[in-house]
C-alpha cells in the first residue's frame, strides 16, 4: 500500500527487532507520516506485516497522544501548557489561537489547514512559552509572534 | 519444577515449589489475598494492585500475583499498612464507578461489592464529577458498560490466551480507557457499527469479568442472582458435555453460567452452551399429545394417544415383529435410550432398532486398544495426533484443552484434516492438509512399511516428507493422544482404534473421540446402534411402523428421509418441537427437554455426568422413558419398566460392564465418572492393512484440496432443531437473515 521506498523502510525497521511485534510503534509512525494520520488500511496493513490482529494495532494507536486516528490538518499547532510555559503566558497563546482560528483545543479548522492542541512540556522551558508546529519548534512566543509565524507558513 | 522452597507467611512456615506465584501459594494455603486481575491460568497482569503484600527486605510493597516464591521469603499479608494500601487502590477503582448496583446484573455476585464489603468504609477521596459513559452493545450476545469496568483485563487475556480469538483490546487510555473490539469508539469513521464484536461469542469474558462491566444480553435485567434457582446439569449440545449452571426463575429459563464450577470444563463454555439453552422455555414447545386427523393434528389426552399408538403397533407387529422399528437419537439420556432398547427387544421383539446418526462409534469401541483420555488428561498431553474433526467449531471444549496443551507446554500437535481448520492453522506443529475423504491413506502410512509412503502421500495429496515426518513422530513418541473426528468412519476408524495396540503396549497412548452430540457415545453404549440410515431403506417394505424419539432426520438429511417416512403406515414421534419430521407423524408425544428431567449423558471422553431437573416442563410433557413405559403398559408387554431415572440407571450399571460401579451418588461426588472399557485384541497388522487398502481404493484421486479456511462460526453458529428456538441465537444467526442455512440436529 506504500511506495517501494517506504516499503523498504518498513522492511528495514522490522528487521531491526528480534520480535516482529516490537516494530509496532515505528511502523505506526511511518504510516502516519506518510498519510497524515492512521488510516484503517494502515492498521490492517501493519497488523498483517507484524502477525498481529487489527485490535492490537488499534490498542496502541489509541493509547499514545501523538498518533492520530483522524485527519489533523496540514499544520498541527502543539502549544506547551506545562508549568514554565503556563507561567510565561501559554494560556494567553491558547486563548489567542482559539479566537484567531475559531476552533477549540483538539479541533481542526474547516479548511483543514490548522489543528490546535495543547501538549505537556516540550523540554524547552528556558525559552518558554514554546510551541511545536509539526516537527518544528518556536520559542519565546507572544500572540504577535504567533501571528507572524502562521502568516509565513506556506 | 522439583525444587521446594521454605517461606514464612504471617509468621507460619510453608513449603512451595520454587517459582510458583506467591498469590497462588497463599490462596492454596487458605490465606486470603484480595485480587481482581489475577486469574488462574492467565498470564500475570499486575494491573489492580489489590494483592499487595509486604515482603521483608523488599523496599516497596509487592504485587503477590507477579512475585515468584523463593527460599527464605518472609511475607506479611494482613497488616494495617496493607489494609490502607488496598483501600487506597479501591479508592482509585471506585473513583469513576457508577455504584448502580441496584440495576446491575452482577449485584450480589460481584467481586467489587465483596471487596468493598471486606475493606469497610472506603475513602472516596476523588471528589470529581464522574464520567458517565453510555453502554455498548458489542454483539447480539454481549454488552459492555465501561463505567463499571475495573480494568483488570481478565477478559482480554481470556479471549487471547484461552480462546485464541483475540477479539478484545484496551482502547484509549487513562480514565478514557475502555475494553472493546477493533473500531470501538471510532463512530466518526463509521467503524463502530454496533454489532462489532467479531468473535466466537462464547461469553467466557462475561463469565470471568469480576464486575458487571461485560454482560450477557439475553439474561439482562431478567433476575437478581438470589431470585433464581440454579441447577448444575450437563449441556445438551455437543459431545464434550460441559457442566452448566442453569438459572431458572419461576418456571422460566434465565441464564446459563459457569462461574467457579468444578466440572470437566471449569468455567469454560461455548456459545451454544451459554446462549443456546433458552429453547427450553420457548413458546413453541409442544405440550400436549397429538393425533393426526387428515392433514391436521388434534390435541388429545395421553391415554388416547397411548392407546392409539399401542393398538397400531400391536396390529402391525402381529404379522411380523420386525415390521416395527424403534429409532432413538444421540440426544436422549442414557436412561431413555436404555428404555427404548428394552422396549424394542423385550416389548416388541423386533431386531430393527437403533438410532439416527452418521457415525461408527460402535465400531470404534469394538476395536479400541487404549483407554479414553479425559479433557483434563488432554491438557497435559505431550504429543497429540488429530485425525479429522474440527474441534474449534464442533467440540469447543476439546479445542480449548488442545490449545491449552500447546500454549502451556508446547505440546507437539499434529493435524491431519481435509479442511484448513483453525487449530490446523494456528496451533499445529505439523499440518497434513489432505484430499477430501483420504484419511485412510494417512492412517495406512503408519501401519504400512516405509516403501509405501510415496504412493500413500500421493493418494492423500500431501508431500511425502510431511507424511514421513508424521509417521516418524507417531512411531517414535512415548506418549501419544489420538483425537479422532466424526468424519473418520468405517475401517479407517477401526484402524485408528487399533493404532495404540500396533504401537505396542509399553507406550502411554490414549484416545479422544470427537462424537458429535451430547449423548452420541452413551446412546451407543445403551445398545442403540447408529444404523438409522440402513433401516430407513426398508421403510414401507419390511418396516411398516416406526417409533422415532428425539430426531429430526427430515431436516438433517433431507428428501430421502422424508420420502421414506411417508411410505410407513404408522409413524410415532416423540419431540420437543413440531419439527419437519414430527409433521409427518400419525401421533406426536410431547417430551421433556434435558432441563426438565433427571438422568445421565455420557460424553466423548466416556464420562458419565448428571442431567438434573432444573424446572417443570410446561403442559403435559414427560421424559422419553416414561412415554415408553406407558406405551409398554398399554400394550401389556413386560419390559421390566422402572419408575424413576435412578432405578433405570441401576439396571444400566447392572447390565453393562463398562458402567459397573457408577451411581448417581458417585457422580454427584465426582461430577464426572469415566466408564471403564474392556480393550480389544490387537489385530494382525496385515489384516488392518488389507482393510485400509480397500478404503484407500475408494479415495477419489481427482478430488482437489479444499483450500478455503474454515470460517469462524461454520459449526458454532449453525442453527438447529433446538438452537433455532433460542431467541438470541435466532436473532444472531437465524435463517431469517440468510437464505435458509444448512441446519443440523444441534
Ligand atoms: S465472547 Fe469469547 S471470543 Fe468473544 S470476546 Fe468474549 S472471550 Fe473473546
Ligand atoms: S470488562 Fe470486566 S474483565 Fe474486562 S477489564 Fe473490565 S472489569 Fe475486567
Ligand atoms: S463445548 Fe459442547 S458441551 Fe461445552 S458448552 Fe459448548 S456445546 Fe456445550
Ligand atoms: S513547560 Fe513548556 S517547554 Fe517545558
Ligand atoms: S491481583 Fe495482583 S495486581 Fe491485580
Amino acid at each position: 500500500m506504500f511506495s517501494p521506498e517506504i516499503e523498504k523502510k518498513i522492511d528495514n525497521t522490522i528487521e531491526k527487532y528480534p520480535h516482529k511485534r516490537s516494530a509496532l510503534l515505528p511502523l505506526i509512525h511511518i504510516a502516519q507520516n506518510e498519510q497524515g494520520h492512521i488510516t484503517e488500511e494502515a492498521i490492517a496493513y501493519i497488523a498483517e506485516r507484524l502477525d498481529l490482529v487489527p485490535v492490537e494495532v488499534y490498542e496502541v494507536a489509541t493509547f499514545y497522544s501523538m498518533y492520530f486516528l483522524d485527519p489533523i490538518g496540514k499544520y498541527n499547532l502543539q502549544v506547551c501548557r506545562t508549568i514554565s510555559c503556563m507561567l510565561c503566558g501559554a494560556y494567553d497563546l491558547i486563548e489567542h489561537l482559539q479566537n484567531k482560528l475559531n476552533i477549540k483545543i483538539g479541533q481542526v479548522t474547516s479548511d483543514g489547514r490548522f489543528r490546535l492542541t495543547e501538549v505537556e512540556c516540550l523540554g524547552s522551558c528556558s525559552t518558554a512559552p514554546a510551541m511545536q508546529i509539526n516537527f518544528d519548534y518556536h520559542e519565546n512566543l507572544t500572540p504577535e509572534k504567533v501571528d507572524q509565524i502562521l502568516a509565513k507558513l506556506p | 519444577m522439583g525444587d521446594i522452597v521454605n517461606l514464612k507467611i504471617n509468621g507460619k512456615d510453608y513449603q512451595a515449589p520454587k517459582g510458583k506465584l506467591l498469590i497462588e501459594v497463599c490462596l492454596e494455603n487458605g490465606i486470603h489475598v484480595p485480587n481482581f486481575c489475577y486469574y488462574p491460568d492467565l498470564t500475570p497482569q499486575a494491573a489492580c494492585r489489590m494483592c499487595l503484600v509486604r515482603i521483608e527486605k523488599m523496599h516497596k510493597l509487592a504485587t503477590s500475583c507477579t512475585v515468584e516464591v523463593g527460599e527464605g521469603m518472609v511475607v506479611h499479608t494482613e497488616t494495617e499498612e496493607l489494609l490502607e494500601a488496598r483501600k487506597g487502590m479501591l479508592d482509585f477503582i471506585l473513583g469513576n464507578h457508577p455504584l448502580d448496583c441496584p440495576v446491575c446484573d452482577k449485584g450480589g455476585q460481584c467481586e467489587l461489592q465483596d471487596m468493598v464489603f471486606e475493606h469497610g468504609t472506603v475513602y472516596a477521596h476523588y471528589n470529581v464529577k464522574k464520567q458517565a459513559t453510555p453502554e455498548w452493545r458489542l454483539s447480539p450476545f454481549i454488552a459492555y458498560d465501561p463505567q463499571r469496568c475495573v480494568r483488570c483485563y481478565r477478559c482480554i487475556r481470556e479471549c487471547t490466551e484461552v480462546m485464541d480469538v483475540n477479539a478484545l483490546g484496551k482502547i484509549f487510555r487513562g480514565t478514557h480507557e475502555v475494553i472493546g473490539p477493533y473500531g470501538l469508539g471510532m463512530d466518526k469513521r463509521g467503524m463502530d457499527k454496533g454489532y462489532s464484536l467479531d468473535c466466537e461469542q462464547c461469553g467466557n469474558c462475561v463469565e470471568i469479568c469480576p464486575v458487571g462491566a461485560l454482560l450477557s444480553v439475553d439474561s439482562r435485567f431478567r433476575s437478581r442472582p438470589w431470585d433464581m434457582k440454579e441447577t448444575v446439569t450437563t449441556c445438551t449440545h455437543c459431545g464434550d458435555g460441559c457442566q452448566i449452571n442453569l438459572g431458572v426463575r419461576g418456571n422460566d429459563y434465565v441464564r446459563v453460567a459457569s462461574k467457579d464450577m468444578k466440572g470437566i470444563n471449569g468455567e469454560f463454555l461455548c456459545v451454544k452452551g451459554r446462549y443456546g439453552c433458552s429453547f427450553i422455555s420457548s413458546q413453541e414447545r409442544i405440550t400436549k399429545p397429538m393425533i393426526r386427523r387428515g392433514d391436521k393434528f388434534e390435541e388429545v389426552s395421553w391415554e388416547e394417544a397411548l392407546r392409539f399408538t399401542a393398538n397400531k403397533l400391536k396390529e402391525i407387529s402381529a404379522k411380523n415383529k420386525d415390521s416395527v422399528a424403534i429409532l432413538g437419537s444421540p440426544r436422549l439420556t442414557n436412561e431413555s435410550s436404555f428404555t427404548l432398547r428394552r422396549f424394542a427387544e423385550k416389548g416388541l421383539g423386533t431386531s430393527n432398532f437403533g438410532q439416527v446418526a452418521d457415525s461408527d462409534w460402535d465400531r470404534f469401541f469394538a476395536n479400541l486398544t487404549a483407554p479414553i483420555a479425559t479433557h483434563n488428561q488432554v491438557k497435559k498431553a505431550k504429543n497429540i495426533l488429530m485425525i479429522g474433526g474440527d474441534a474449534t467449531e464442533n467440540h469447543p471444549l476439546s479445542a480449548m484443552v488442545i490449545r491449552y496443551a500447546v500454549r502451556k507446554h508446547n505440546a507437539n500437535l499434529m493435524v491431519v484434516n481435509s479442511r484448513r481448520t483453525k487449530i490446523a492453522r494456528r496451533q499445529a506443529k505439523l499440518f497434513l492438509h489432505i484430499r477430501p475423504e483420504s484419511e485412510a491413506a494417512i492412517v495406512a502410512a503408519i501401519f504400512e512399511s516405509e516403501s509405501e509412503l510415496a504412493r500413500l502421500a500421493d493418494l492423500a495429496k500431501v508431500k511425502v516428507e510431511q507424511l514421513q515426518k508424521l509417521r516418524e513422530k507417531v512411531l517414535g513418541s512415548e506418549e501419544l493422544t489420538i483425537v479422532v473426528g466424526p468424519e473418520v468412519q468405517g475401517a479407517t476408524l477401526e484402524a485408528v482404534a487399533q493404532l495404540a495396540g500396533f504401537l505396542n503396549k509399553e507406550r502411554a497412548v490414549n484416545y479422544l473421540p470427537l462424537a458429535k452430540y451430547n449423548n452420541s457415545i452413551g446412546s451407543v453404549d445403551m445398545g442403540l446402534k447408529p444404523n438409522g440410515h440402513n433401516l430407513m431403506k426398508a421403510f414401507g417394505s419390511q418396516i411398516q411402523a416406526l417409533y422415532l424419539a428425539g430426531s429430526n432426520p427430515v431436516e438433517q438429511y433431507g428428501k430421502d428421509w422424508e420420502n421414506a417416512l411417508r411410505k410407513l403406515s404408522f409413524l410415532a414421534v416423540a419431540e420437543l418441537f413440531m419439527t419437519q419430521t414430527a409433521r409427518l407423524a400419525d401421533v406426536v408425544f410431547p417430551v421433556n427437554s434435558f432441563a426438565e428431567q433427571d438422568g445421565t449423558f455420557t460424553n466423548n471422553a466416556t464420562q458419565v455426568q448428571r442431567v438434573q431437573r432444573a424446572l417443570e416442563g410446561a403442559g403435559q410433557v414427560r421424559p422419553d422413558w416414561m412415554v415408553i413405559n406407558a406405551l409398554a403398559r398399554e400394550m401389556r408387554v413386560d419390559i421390566g419398566a422402572k419408575g424413576s431415572s435412578v432405578s433405570i440407571f441401576r439396571d444400566v450399571t447392572a447390565e453393562l460392564a463398562s458402567y459397573n460401579g457408577i451411581t448417581y451418588e458417585r457422580i454427584k461426588k465426582e461430577s464426572a465418572v469415566q466408564t471403564t472399557r474392556a480393550l480389544a485384541q490387537t489385530k494382525d497388522s496385515s489384516i488392518i492393512c488389507k482393510d485400509l487398502a480397500a478404503e484407500c481404493s475408494k479415495i477419489n484421486t481427482s478430488a482437489e484440496l479444499n483450500k478455503t479456511n474454515v470460517a469462524q462460526g461454520e459449526g458454532l453458529f449453525r442453527i438447529g432443531t433446538m438452537t433455532r428456538h433460542s431467541p438470541v441465537m435466532q436473532e444472531a444467526f437465524g435463517e431469517s437473515k440468510e437464505e435458509k442455512a444448512e441446519t443440523v440436529n444441534a
